[in-house]
C-alpha cells in the first residue's frame, strides 16, 4: 500500500522536476537527469516530504514542537528506541506470521475446493458475500475475551482479517480456469488431486497473489488494533504506549518505523510473486 | 510405403448418425464416420462446418445430443489417454518446462516408471521431435513451432493408438508448418503398429499431403460433403508429389467441393426470398 501511494504520486512531483531542469539548463542535461531519476521517483518524493515536514517544524511555534517533533528529533528517538521496535518487531512477526500463514494456507486450499466444485461454491458464496466485508476490527474486543490468552486471540483475529480476502480471490481464480486448460487436463486424463495441484492453483496464482497482497495489508491493520487492546509489546504497543506517555517524537518514530516494516513485507511479497510467475508472458 | 491391407482393418473410431450443438444451434447433424485403424484421415472444411467439433467429439471433450461415439467398439464417454490430443496452440502448460510437461503425460500412460526414468524417455521424445536442447525450457521461451513440437512429443509420450490433432500447425508460419508436416509423416510412418490420426485443417494442400483420406465438411449445419481416398503412394517427397496429377486432381476435386459448399451458402438468404416472392 505504501509503495503504490509513493508511486502514484511521484510522477506529477517527477515531471514538475523534469520541467525545472529543462528550464535551467540544456536539453541534454536535462534527460541526463531524467534518466538518471527515472525509478527514483519515490526516493524524490520522500525526500521532498522530509524537506517539509523539516520546514513545517522550523514554521511551527516553540510550544507546539512538543507535539509536532521534527525531523531530527523525530531520527534520535527511532534511535534511541531501536533495540526497543526490534523486540517489538518480533513480537508482532510471533503474532503476524502464524495468523497470516494459516489464513494463506486454509484461503488458498479451501478457496481451490471451492471454486472448481460447483456445490460448495452455491453453498459458501452468500455466507462469504455477507461476512467477508465485515470489518475484521469488530471481532477484536470479542477475540479476546473469548480465547485464552492475548496471543492466541490476535493470532485468530489476524487469520480473520487475512483469510477472506485469500479465500474469496482464489475461488474467483480456481473458478476461472480457461476452458482450454481444463480441456487439456482431461485430455491427459489427470485425477483430481493432480489437477487440483499441477493445474488449478498455479493457474490462479495470479489471483492468489492479489488476495494475499490484500490480506497482508488488512494482517498489519489486524495486528496493530490487536495490540492496542492488550499486548505488553509489538509495533502497535509501542506507539501506543508512547502516546499514552505523550512522548511524541517517539510515537512519530514508532509510526514510520510501522510504516518501513510494512513496507519490507510487502515488497517481500511482491519479490515471491515474481519468482513464482516467472512463467508468464 | 505402408501395407494398406494389414491397416485396413477394425473401424478404430466411429460415429453414428451424431447430432451436435450449443443451446438452440445445430453445429451437427446426422453426421458418420469411420476411422479404420491406422488410417490418416484429414477432416477439411470452413470455419462453423464443425470439424473442430467432430474432434472433441472423437476425443470425448463433448457429448453428442443424438448418436454415437465409439472407440476400437467402446462408448466414448469422456476423454481418456488412449486418445492424445494436440490443440491448436495451447497444448502445453505454461508453468512447467517443456520436459515436465511431458513428464505429466507419461505419469498417467506409463504409472511403473520412476521419476528418473520418466524423466529419461520425455527427454527422448523431445529429441525425436528434434527439441532436445530445450528440455528445461518454458513455452513463453519458445516459438509457435517449437511449443507444436513439444505438443507432438507429449502426445506421442502417451503412447496412445489414436491421436487426435485439431488445427495443430494453423497457427504457424509456413516455413515450420512444411517442417512439422514432414515431422508428423515421418513420426507417424516409423510408429507401429500405425497409429491413426484424425488432423483437422483447412488447408486443401496439406490435408491431401498428410492423408490417406480426406473427408470434406459443409457448413451450417456441419454435414460429410466428400469423403475422397488418396491414392498416392508413400512416402510422399513434397516436391515431386505437388506436381502428380493424382495430387492436383484431388487438390481441384477437393477445391469444387468446398467452393459448391460456399456457393450454396451465398445463394441460400437469396432462394429463400424469391421463394417468399420479393
Amino acid at each position: 500500500m505504501t509503495e503504490f501511494k509513493l508511486n502514484g504520486l511521484a510522477s506529477p512531483v517527477f515531471g514538475e522536476l523534469a520541467v525545472l531542469s529543462v528550464a535551467s539548463s540544456s536539453g541534454k542535461q536535462a534527460r541526463r537527469l531524467t534518466g538518471w531519476l527515472a525509478g527514483k521517483e519515490g526516493w524524490c518524493l520522500l525526500a521532498a516530504l522530509l524537506f517539509l515536514w523539516q520546514v513545517v517544524a522550523w514554521v511551527v511555534p516553540t510550544a507546539n514542537r512538543f507535539l509536532f517533533p521534527s525531523p531530527l528529533v523525530t531520527a534520535r528517538a527511532l534511535w534511541v528506541s531501536l533495540p526497543e521496535l526490534g523486540k517489538g518487531t518480533l513480537s508482532s512477526f510471533a503474532i503476524l506470521i502464524p495468523g497470516y500463514v494459516i489464513a494463506v494456507f486454509a484461503g488458498v486450499v479451501l478457496g481451490i475446493l471451492t471454486g472448481t466444485t460447483g456445490w460448495l461454491e452455491r453453498l459458501t458464496v452468500p455466507f462469504t458475500r455477507v461476512v467477508a466485508p465485515v470489518p475484521p476490527t469488530v471481532y477484536v474486543p470479542y477475540a479476546i475475551a473469548l480465547l485464552p490468552g492475548f496471543r492466541s486471540a490476535a493470532i485468530a483475529v489476524v487469520f480473520v482479517g487475512a483469510f477472506w480476502p485469500v479465500f474469496v480471490n482464489t475461488t474467483a481464480g480456481a473458478a476461472a480456469v480457461p476452458q482450454r486448460l481444463r480441456d487439456n487436463a482431461r485430455v491427459l486424463g489427470l485425477g483430481k488431486v493432480a489437477y487440483l495441484r499441477r493445474v488449478v492453483f498455479p493457474s490462479s496464482l495470479t489471483h492468489i497473489f492479489s488476495g494475499m497482497s490484500v490480506g497482508l495489508a488488512m494482517s498489519f491493520i489486524m495486528l496493530t488494533v490487536a495490540e492496542l487492546f492488550g499486548a505488553n509489546a509489538g509495533l502497535g504497543r509501542f506507539v501506543q504506549f508512547y502516546a499514552d506517555f505523550a512522548d511524541y517524537p517517539r510515537m512519530v518514530a514508532g509510526i514510520l518505523f510501522t510504516g518501513a516494516v510494512t513496507f519490507i513485507c510487502m515488497r517481500a511479497l511482491d519479490w515471491l510473486k515474481r519468482r513464482s510467475l516467472f512463467w508468464q508472458k | 510405403m505402408r501395407d494398406e491391407s494389414a491397416s485396413v482393418g477394425q473401424p478404430a473410431l466411429e460415429l453414428d448418425d451424431v447430432s451436435f450443438g450449443y443451446g438452440a444451434g445445430t453445429v451437427l447433424a446426422d453426421l458418420s464416420l469411420r476411422v479404420r485403424e491406422g488410417e490418416f484421415v484429414s477432416l477439411l472444411g470452413p470455419s462453423g462446418s464443425g470439424k473442430s467439433t467432430v474432434l472433441r467429439l472423437l476425443a470425448g471433450l463433448e457429448i453428442p445430443r443424438k448418436g454415437g461415439v465409439r472407440h476400437a467398439g467402446m462408448a466414448v464417454t469422456g476423454p481418456d489417454i488412449h486418445r492424445g490430443v494436440v490443440f491448436q496452440d495451447y497444448s502445453l502448460f505454461p508453468w512447467m518446462s517443456l520436459a515436465e510437461n511431458v513428464v505429466l503425460a507419461i505419469g498417467k500412460a506409463h504409472p511403473q516408471l520412476s521419476g528418473g526414468q520418466r524423466r529419461e524417455l520425455a527427454e527422448e521424445y523431445l529429441e525425436l521431435v528434434g527439441l532436445g536442447d530445450a528440455c528445461a525450457k518454458y513455452p513463453r521461451e519458445l516459438s509457435g513451432g517449437m511449443c507444436q513440437r513439444g505438443a507432438i512429443a507429449r502426445a506421442l509420450a502417451m503412447g496412445s493408438p489414436v491421436l487426435l490433432m485439431d488445427e495443430p500447425f494453423g497457427a504457424l508460419d509456413p516455413v515450420n508448418r512444411t517442417r512439422l508436416q514432414d515431422l508428423l509423416l515421418e513420426v507417424w510412418g516409423s510408429s507401429k503398429p500405425g497409429r491413426t490420426i484424425v488432423f483437422v485443417t483447412h488447408d486443401v494442400d496439406e490435408a491431401v499431403l498428410l492423408a490417406d483420406r480426406v473427408v470434406v465438411l459443409g457448413a451450417c449445419p456441419g454435414r460429410i460433403i466428400a469423403d475422397l481416398p488418396v491414392a498416392i503412394a508413400r512416402p510422399r517427397p513434397r516436391r515431386q508429389v505437388y506436381a502428380t496429377p493424382a495430387f492436383q486432381a484431388l487438390r481441384k476435386t477437393v477445391t469444387e467441393h468446398l467452393q459448391r459448399d460456399m456457393l450454396q451458402r451465398l445463394a441460400a438468404p437469396y432462394t429463400m426470398e424469391e421463394a417468399a416472392g420479393i
